[in-house]
């Protein structure tokens, strides 16, 4: 093949790229500002800017500032995070079934907050005031945490750490968690089952701006630095033996890799609950539109993370306003027969 | 040149090397000759750093394998395991660059693709996934990328080597004699290719030098006209095994099947 094929060949394949990202960058602003437009209260554009830029009325300025504008930011760095975990995670695992819930993340936040929620009283009852909002974030922010320690730790044998190992220790993770979360929720009290409830299918309505900065700020640093691994995970697709003879120090990476997901995860989680389906479908809707090179990959899963997780958020708050549906139900029902249909055009898979 | 001294290596209770010894200079072709379980793709892990607990010392050039990291040794070797595989729909031209350095230039790296895609004549399929590729195509499209990945050493570093870990094995005698073409082809520009053959002929037809293992030492080795004789074959491969002179000049392997006779 002549130089000059390949570099037109190149050259025919940046405008795509670019202009996927470009439909991907604009679709997350119309969502982005639907976002902030669709509700229960109806605001227009122009209010809206009032609202960012200060003149607005109260009430839609209130609506705007306090109340959408987190939930969008917050439901961006979600989503993102979400896809960009998934599609590290899919890669580095060598699986298409990965996500951040396969592992094990997710469940032991939520089993964290869980115990919180049902046996917190006993111990909590001396906490300020002030900072019991603040207790079941970060709950499950070290749940997601400790798992994640414990599962690295176990799946390492011999200084290796098995992707083998790591998935069956997931799944054991997840199934204790499991257990413990059905175990509480059937002796907790009326109460307690509807907070249950927003932690164990997810929501995006319990924001504020203290809480959104500093999980979307983890998850965004997190995320900065996912990415850099793109070149790495590219060679994992060899297999490890392959990709250490390419010069990856196989055990760091995983380790470093998993861990880094477990913290992105865990800030989500803390603050929206357990959110699935974005980690899984992304990253393979992304690899059939751009290809399965983790440098593009990487960031049209998250944009489209983003996309996916804002439309389920404007769905559950806009079927039956004012009233609103756990956002972990709108992501299963619209993700999981969209992926069926995704399954069944790849014939690959 | 690559030296590997003493080399012994246990899996539990098996020892698999006992003080293996291998020299691969650059420029020459080495091909690891020996019976099933004799011990030769373990010397080539060893050499390529897989093996962290072994005994005996390996050295690239003055340096020993032990003080390198995986960094290190990517840019001094690169290694075609026996059954490669890929997970992603890759197109053979990405495959292709995937283990070549970051540090050589874009426009280095299409060159060299190029070339090497005509070399094993998979222009054709550059732009087709991987996947959708023929066997003995898909092991053409591997051996691309670790030939652009030494070839980038030595153009980089100054040096390169080239692990072959029975690369014949899946493929058909046309593809065979291909592949050992190339290999042939990577020692004349420079590369020093260490080969795990089964195939004794091949052997003979391209290496330089071979080095016969058997169980888990080295039994003998050198160039090619010293060390396959009849008795020493014999010996090692447990049956008759004679060695003949072909007109051309390259010797002809083939084992005595009396019993198979008349």
């Amino acid at each position: 093949m002549a130089l000059l094929e390949i570099t037109q060949i190149r050259g025919r394949r940046l405008p795509f790229h670019t202009m996927v990202f470009v439909v991907l960058l604009a679709t997350l602003l119309i969502v982005a500002i639907g976002e902030l437009v669709l509700g229960p209260v109806r605001l227009n554009l122009s209010q809206i800017y009032d609202a960012i830029v200060g003149n607005g009325e109260p009430m839609p300025a209130a609506i705007v500032t306090q109340i959408r504008a987190p939930r969008m930011v917050l439901g961006l760095g979600i989503g993102m995070s979400l896809a960009i975990c998934g599609a590290v995670l899919q890669g580095l695992l060598r699986n298409p079934l990965a996500d951040p819930g396969l592992i094990g993340i997710s469940g032991g936040a939520s089993a964290a907050v869980v115990v919180v929620i049902v046996l917190g009283d006993m111990f909590l009852g001396e906490i300020p005031v002030g900072i019991r909002p603040y207790v079941l974030p970060i709950a499950a922010f070290c749940g997601a945490l400790l798992v994640t320690a414990l599962i690295l730790g176990f799946a390492q044998k011999n200084g290796e750490m098995s992707i083998g190992r790591l998935i069956l220790v997931g799944v054991a993770i997840n199934a204790i968690a499991g257990a413990g979360i059905g175990f509480l929720t059937y002796i907790s009290n009326d109460t307690q089952l509807r907070d249950l409830t927003f932690w164990s299918m997810g929501s995006l309505a319990k924001t504020g701006w203290f809480g959104v900065g500093i999980s979307v700020t983890i998850m965004m640093i997190s995320n900065v630095v996912l990415l850099r691994y793109a070149r790495a995970l590219d060679l994992f697709q060899l297999g490890e033996r392959a990709a250490f003879h390419s010069g990856l120090a196989i055990t760091k990476i995983k380790f470093s890799a998993c861990a880094i997901c477990a913290v992105a995860v865990g800030a989500g989680v803390s603050i929206a609950g357990p959110i699935g389906f974005i980690g899984l479908v992304s990253p393979h809707i992304a690899r059939m539109i751009i290809g399965s090179a983790h440098h593009l990959l990487l960031p049209a899963s998250a944009l489209l993370g983003g996309v996916l997780l804002l439309c389920a958020d404007l769905i559950v708050r806009n079927v039956i306003p004012p009233q609103e549906l756990p956002i972990g139900l709108a992501t299963s029902l619209i993700g999981g027969p969209f992926f069926l249909f995704l399954l069944l055009r790849e014939k690959r898979l | 040149m690559i030296t590997g001294r003493n080399l012994s290596l246990a899996f539990g209770n098996t020892q698999v090397l006992r003080g293996a010894n291998i020299d691969v200079p650059l420029g020459r072709l080495v091909a690891i000759c020996g019976p099933n379980g004799a011990g030769k793709s373990t010397v080539l892990s060893v050499l390529a750093g897989e093996q962290k607990h072994y005994q005996g010392d390996v050295y690239f050039g003055d340096e020993a394998l032990a003080d390198l990291t995986s960094r290190d040794l990517s840019r001094r070797r690169a290694v075609l395991e026996q059954s490669p595989s890929l997970s992603a729909n890759f197109c053979v031209d990405e495959l292709v660059r995937l283990s070549i350095p970051m540090e050589l230039p874009p426009r280095d790296t299409d060159v060299m693709v190029c070339n090497i895609l005509d070399q094993l004549g998979l222009s054709e399929f550059a732009k087709r996934r991987v996947d959708n590729l023929s066997g003995g195509q898909r092991h053409r499209a591997h051996l691309a990328r670790v030939l652009a990945q030494v070839y980038a050493n030595q153009t980089l570093f100054g040096a390169g080597y080239l692990f072959l870990d029975e690369p014949t094995a899946s493929l058909d005698i046309l593809h065979q004699i291909a592949v050992m073409k190339i290999a042939r082809a990577a020692a004349q520009n420079g590369v020093g290719v260490l080969v795990v053959l089964h195939d004794l002929n091949l052997a003979a037809a391209f290496a330089d030098d071979v080095v016969m293992v058997n169980r888990g030492e080295t039994v003998a080795a050198g160039p090619v006209g010293q060390v396959f004789a009849s008795k020493l074959l014999s010996q090692i491969y447990e049956t008759p095994i004679n060695v003949d002179k072909h007109s051309s000049g390259r010797l002809v392997i083939y084992p005595e099947l009396q019993d198979l006779a008349g």
